[in-house]
């Protein structure tokens, strides 16, 4: 026979009254210390021995919303043993080294699939379920508080310039072989210097320094057919999904420690997708471009140029203000893999 | 046969100690194992094993906290806790998803939310408190929402109005909501909590920060100097704009760093100065963090959480636990044996039934 030293508590007072647990055939005998009340026999089902969590005591309860606590040790271990007591499945995993290190691995395996295919897929499915009236909602909203910041001022080129680069565009954006609607818009952008960019719901920003840098208007086309890939492909959106979850992940992997290190990890784990992107623009554009008689070496030229372009101004600016940390996390990186690209795809 | 293992209490002495200190018998290692398999487990299940996983997490933690030999216990129904979580989520997408279409509902979401934290707060003191017990006897906890409300809202909203000046009060209002409306058993917490200290707390925060940051700029002058950033013309010189640029990004992330320090080192020491300040019946308490060495645990967690990944994360739980932990002590006035619990009846009364609703961790 096992017995064991506990202590009861009745769930009316705090006072611990010292009693004796017997494992007898048919069950467990409760038998207070001092003998002021009879001996007790439990069945085994009416005992529920709480998951053992800790190295001290261990809390089993007892009918009546009385519990009992017990030290932990060699006398728990073989009570238990007596009784014929079996652990629940997580408690032996979680007691098992090797069990421990598998579900390290898996973590891990898990959260680089996630990462390199399930996010990139799951953000490409909900980018593609949403209505584009909803997505031109954001669109609005967010052309709206450029407009209104100091980033994007109205533009300063000449109409019959807009109308001539309108023209050069209008074959490609009827020519893609979709009927969403696509808006450009000209800006003047002293602050982001020669850049065009897509917005979720297709709009395009083009700014007055890129069409300064292109040598034609066929070269802003160019551009605007690597933008109309952005808006094809939903990037806008899907950046905006995936850079989320990686947030809402990274802040509970890390317990949010700081929001500084989950914006970093953020923007780091993100620009490997944002290279994926560009490419995928690239040869989307570099087709329709084709599709449209037209050179995608048109494209690789203007990447050269605002290579150069903005090499130059970040030279200028680390003189200036001690910047320069742009080179660092370019979302523009292989500029010379993309060209090497584009020109191979030239008929 | 077994020899009786005795508890720790039973031998001794019928005389009351002087003090009791709380002790934590967990460790780092061992928590690694259950975090790991709960976070197998919540990814496997989509998140909803979350819920049981926040159950065995605080089961772990209070169960290995002991007083006089005996644990906490964590009693909520993961059911319950999974029920709320949707509920919020829910909450929380409709909200956005409205304020991604119409500005104006955008206001109207944050009116709700401000309306809704003080609530939730409340809620989630009932909730904590009334899932917590030791030997058999449950805490309770009956602050009103508005009384939340001025807290955390209105006291907050003048701190910031007065440039800071009513800021302290905010966090001693706070202090006193968290422990005038607790309970354990029948028995009320009180504390009596004046101004002063708090302000005294908030001036060594200021001069900290004066003396960090006279500290930093002699630095940069010392390191500046030989580098020659400070020499006019010299900037044009190849690689002085890099080097200069990491210096500035040194500084800044030296500040950034010092000023999330501010937050730990005023948390430890206004749980000192309420624990010494409040009450159980007649049993006093007795906390004695030292703020630097809070500080400095705090810091080098991060340190090692940042390092290994995440993965140090469960062990920097542990640590900053222990600490808090085996810095707290009970000075009984006498038996602790004789606390008595609310009656089922006027459970009912009070309505921490209902309470059993929102869980919300919020990091008291």
């Amino acid at each position: 026979m096992s017995t064991l030293d506990a202590r009861l508590f009745d769930g009316h007072t705090s006072r611990a009254v010292a009693v004796r647990l017997s494992a007898v055939a048919g069950g467990v005998d409760l038998e207070r210390c001092d003998g002021s009340a009879p001996r007790e026999r439990l069945a085994p089902t009416a005992l529920h021995w709480h998951e053992p969590l800790g190295r001290a005591t261990r809390r089993v309860d007892l009918p009546g919303g009385r519990h009992c606590e017990v030290a932990c040790g060699p006398a728990l271990d073989a009570f238990l043993r007596a009784l014929g007591h079996q652990e629940a499945g997580i408690t032996r995993w979680q007691r098992s080294g090797a069990r421990v290190a598998l579900a390290v691995v898996l973590i891990l395996a898990v959260g680089l699939a996630g990462y390199r295919w399930g996010l990139p897929l799951a953000a490409r499915a909900v980018a593609q379920a949403l209505p584009v009236a909803a997505v031109q909602a954001i669109d609005v909203q967010l052309l709206k508080t450029l407009d209104g910041s100091s980033l994007l001022a109205p533009s300063e080129l000449e109409p019959s310039r807009i109308a001539a680069i309108e023209i050069e565009v209008a074959p490609l954006i009827s020519g893609r072989g979709s009927d969403d609607p696509v808006r450009l818009h000209f800006r003047k952008a002293p602050a982001i210097g020669a850049n065009a960019f897509a917005l979720p719901g297709g709009d395009i920003v083009v700014t007055d320094a890129l069409v300064a840098l292109a040598p034609t208007d066929a070269h802003v086309a160019a551009v605007v057919a690597h933008e109309l890939g952005h808006v094809a492909h939903r990037h806008g959106l899907r950046n905006l999904i995936q850079a989320s979850v990686l947030a809402a992940v990274i802040g509970v992997w890390t317990g949010d420690f700081s929001s500084l290190a989950t914006a970093g990890a953020t923007v780091v784990l993100g620009s490997a997708y944002s290279r994926d992107f560009e490419f995928e623009a690239d040869a989307w554009g570099a087709e329709l471009l084709t599709r449209n008689g037209r050179s995608p070496v048109l494209l690789a030229t203007m990447l050269k140029r605002l290579e150069r372009a903005h090499h130059a101004t970040d030279e200028a600016a680390s003189n200036n203000a001690g910047g320069g940390l742009s080179d660092y996390l370019s979302s523009h990186p292989a500029t010379a893999e993309r060209i090497a690209r584009l020109t191979r795809a030239d008929p | 046969m077994n020899a009786p293992v005795t508890l720790p209490a039973f031998d001794a002495p019928a005389a009351t100690p002087d003090e009791l200190r709380l002790a934590f018998a967990g460790s780092g290692g061992e928590y690694f194992k259950i975090w790991i398999v709960n976070l197998l487990l919540s990814i496997v299940t989509l998140g909803l094993y979350s819920a049981w996983a926040k159950v065995r997490r605080e089961r772990y933690f209070l169960g290995n906290t002991l007083l006089d030999g005996s644990p906490f216990e964590y009693l909520a129904d993961p059911v319950k806790i999974l029920k709320g979580r949707l509920l919020v989520m829910a909450v929380i997408v409709v909200a956005n998803i409205a304020a991604e279409f119409n500005p104006l509902l955008n206001l109207a979401a944050t009116l709700v939310f401000v309306v809704l934290v003080p609530w939730m707060i409340s809620r989630a003191l009932r909730f904590r408190a009334y899932n917590t017990s030791w030997r058999g006897l449950r805490f309770g906890f009956d602050g009103l929402t508005w009384e939340a409300a001025k807290a955390w809202v209105l006291w907050p909203i003048a701190g910031v109005l007065s440039l800071g000046i009513l800021f302290p009060i905010a966090l001693a209002k706070q202090r006193r909501y968290l422990f005038t409306h607790l309970r354990f058993g029948q028995a009320p917490f009180e504390i009596d909590l004046p101004l002063g200290p708090v302000y005294r707390i908030f001036g060594r925060v200021g001069l900290l920060a004066l003396v960090y940051v006279a500290v930093l700029v002699a630095l940069g002058f010392v390191l500046g100097g030989p580098l020659g950033l400070f020499a006019a013309g010299d900037t044009a010189q190849r690689g002085g704009g890099e080097v200069f640029g990491l210096y500035v990004m040194l500084a800044m992330l030296a500040l950034y760093v010092g000023f999330a320090l501010i937050a730990p080192y005023v948390s430890a020491r206004m749980a000192n100065l309420s624990f010494n300040q409040a009450n159980l019946e007649n049993h006093g308490f007795f906390s004695d963090m030292v703020a630097g060495r809070y500080v400095f645990i705090v810091l080098t967690n991060w340190l090692l959480t940042a390092l290994t990944l995440g993965l140090y994360r469960p062990f920097a739980v542990v640590r900053l636990w222990r600490y808090r932990v085996e810095h707290l002590a009970l000075l009984p006035a006498g038996t602790l044996d004789d606390f008595v619990a609310v009656q089922a009846d006027e459970v009912r009364v009070i309505g921490e039934e209902a309470a059993d609703m929102l869980d919300v961790d919020l990091g008291f």
